[in-house]
């Protein structure tokens, strides 16, 4: 039964406690055995004295989430995991219902979709198939004191979500001894029927993980001028072309292993030494003609963040 | 002078001593250590009371305040009455807490093995360098009690430890 009392043990390391988990553990008995030794006539005697105490059950929990960072995500993406830490730092054994709430973030924000709690049962910090659902009453964890648990909340991305938008999910765990106000006593609810007392977390833990939406895109495009030996523009046998191939990133992510191949027309012959990256002479590590792909030139942008701007590739063929 | 001649065996309460004497025994100290933590009451109207209470079930982070009371029992003077506590499992002592009339408290950092003043106390670092102890390395107390204890003399010495 549980007694909401207006009553709570005067504290002295109280502002500690939030900090730090306790050590001794619930319904541990704590002896004090003082010793008296004196002399009556010489002869010497010793006496002992004891006292018990028996450690109350303090109630505390704490979760974190565990991420670090914003988890990068993109439109559209399913089964995308929060990473929460649940951890009994109260000192007893104890079992936590968890609830998943959402948060509104202020500015550009996505709700995140279709989202369920699970257990991170295959340790990995994201969402695995062999991970276990988590349902309330059912599998809520139980928790001995000091240990921890990895929960995941998994949520889909909604394919309209714009480019660094914030999606957040909150993981709650409510102690199942006592929550309530600092100092509510659960009367004799504690393991071994001591009383449980709610610690300076009310036994109620919450923490917001945050979801980004980061995109990566590249715009391409082609063009063309031809100059004929002559000075004129005409596509005549012996008038050179030259291509100028434009790829410009964008978004807030990075885009990695960017390559541009481009087949060089029929009867058309490649200018060697025309193969341009920003007006800059593409070395042989970077790209080339006719190596990487047969009758292609090839260039290899590598990593580009979305900021990085236009880069322009040029290259010279001939008509035979 | 007349001898306690009879067996005297004590345990009314947890808490007081098992004593038994030998047939010759002129008197003993009668000990007895008991331990009390403040409760604070908040009324209706918000307003707290503190009352001194029993540490009987006690929360981590709660100040236990630990008595020793001493009585002399029989006919003779009790000399050189030495009372150690050492401090208790997941306890630790608070910095100034110990007291005692008319006794030379030390403390020890090694289970009782050498004792001195706070100020003197040191420890060994991981690293093998000494340095200042403080009361969470302190193990034991110990109250040295000065004069001669006449028949019917009581006294308490006390001190304050934190549950962890």
């Amino acid at each position: 039964m549980r007694k909401l009392l207006l009553s709570l043990l005067a504290l002295s390391g109280a502002c500690a406690m939030g900090v730090r988990a306790a050590d001794a553990p619930a319904g541990s008995v704590i002896v004090n055995t003082a010793q008296v030794s004196y002399q009556i006539s010489g002869t010497p005697y010793t006496q002992s004295a004891s006292a018990n105490l028996t450690v109350a059950q303090l109630v505390d929990v704490t979760v974190t989430w565990q991420n670090g960072s914003d988890v990068s995500v993109t439109a559209g993406a399913t089964n995308q995991a929060l990473l929460f830490k649940v951890t009994n730092t109260g000192n007893g054994p104890d079992v936590f219902t968890l609830g998943k709430t959402l948060v509104t973030p202020a500015g550009t924000h996505f709700t995140p979709a279709s989202c369920l709690v699970y257990f991170d049962t295959a340790n990995t910090g994201v969402f695995d198939p062999s991970d276990v659902l988590y349902t309330s009453g059912s599998n809520d964890p139980h928790l001995a004191q000091n240990q921890s648990q990895n929960m995941l909340i998994v949520c889909n991305v909604p394919s309209g979500a714009v480019d660094t938008a914030l999606g957040e999910m909150q993981l709650g765990a409510t102690s199942k001894t006592a929550s309530g106000s600092f100092g509510t006593v659960n009367a004799g609810g504690g393991v071994g029927g001591v009383d449980a007392v709610v610690g300076t977390t009310t036994g109620i833990s919450n923490a917001i993980g945050i979801y980004k939406v980061s995109q990566f895109a590249v715009a391409y495009v082609k063009s063309a001028s031809v100059s004929a030996p002559g000075g004129g523009h005409q596509a005549v046998s012996g008038a050179t072309i030259e291509y100028t191939l434009t790829v410009t990133p964008s978004g807030s992510a990075n885009g990695a292993n960017l390559v541009v191949t481009d087949p060089v027309p029929a009867d058309t012959t490649f200018v060697p030494g025309s193969l341009l990256l920003n007006g800059a002479v593409v070395g042989a590590g970077t790209g080339d003609f006719n190596v990487t792909v047969p009758g292609a030139v090839t260039v290899k942008l590598g990593s580009l963040a979305g900021s990085a701007g236009a880069q322009v590739v040029k290259f010279q063929v001939t008509i035979n | 002078m007349k001898s306690i001649r009879v067996l005297v065996s004590i345990a009314l309460l947890s808490g007081w001593a098992s004593i038994v004497l030998a047939a010759d025994q002129q008197g003993y100290i009668k000990l007895q250590t008991v331990g009390f933590q403040q409760k604070v009451t908040v009324a209706k109207d918000g307003s707290k009371h503190t009352d001194t209470v029993p540490a009987d079930h006690v929360l981590p982070g709660t100040e236990v305040t630990w008595d020793v009371k001493y009585e002399i029992i029989g006919t003779a003077s009790v000399t050189g009455a030495v009372i150690t506590d050492p401090i208790p499992q997941d306890m630790v002592y608070v910095a100034g807490s110990a007291a005692g009339d008319n006794a030379d408290i030390s403390f020890s950092v090694d289970g009782g093995k050498t004792w001195g003043k706070p100020e003197t106390l040191q420890v060994k670092n991981a690293d093998g360098t000494l340095r200042g102890a403080t009361p969470k390395d302190y193990t034991d107390i110990r109250w040295i009690l000065k004069s001669t204890l006449a028949p019917g003399a009581k006294g308490t010495v006390s001190f304050h430890a934190t549950l962890q």
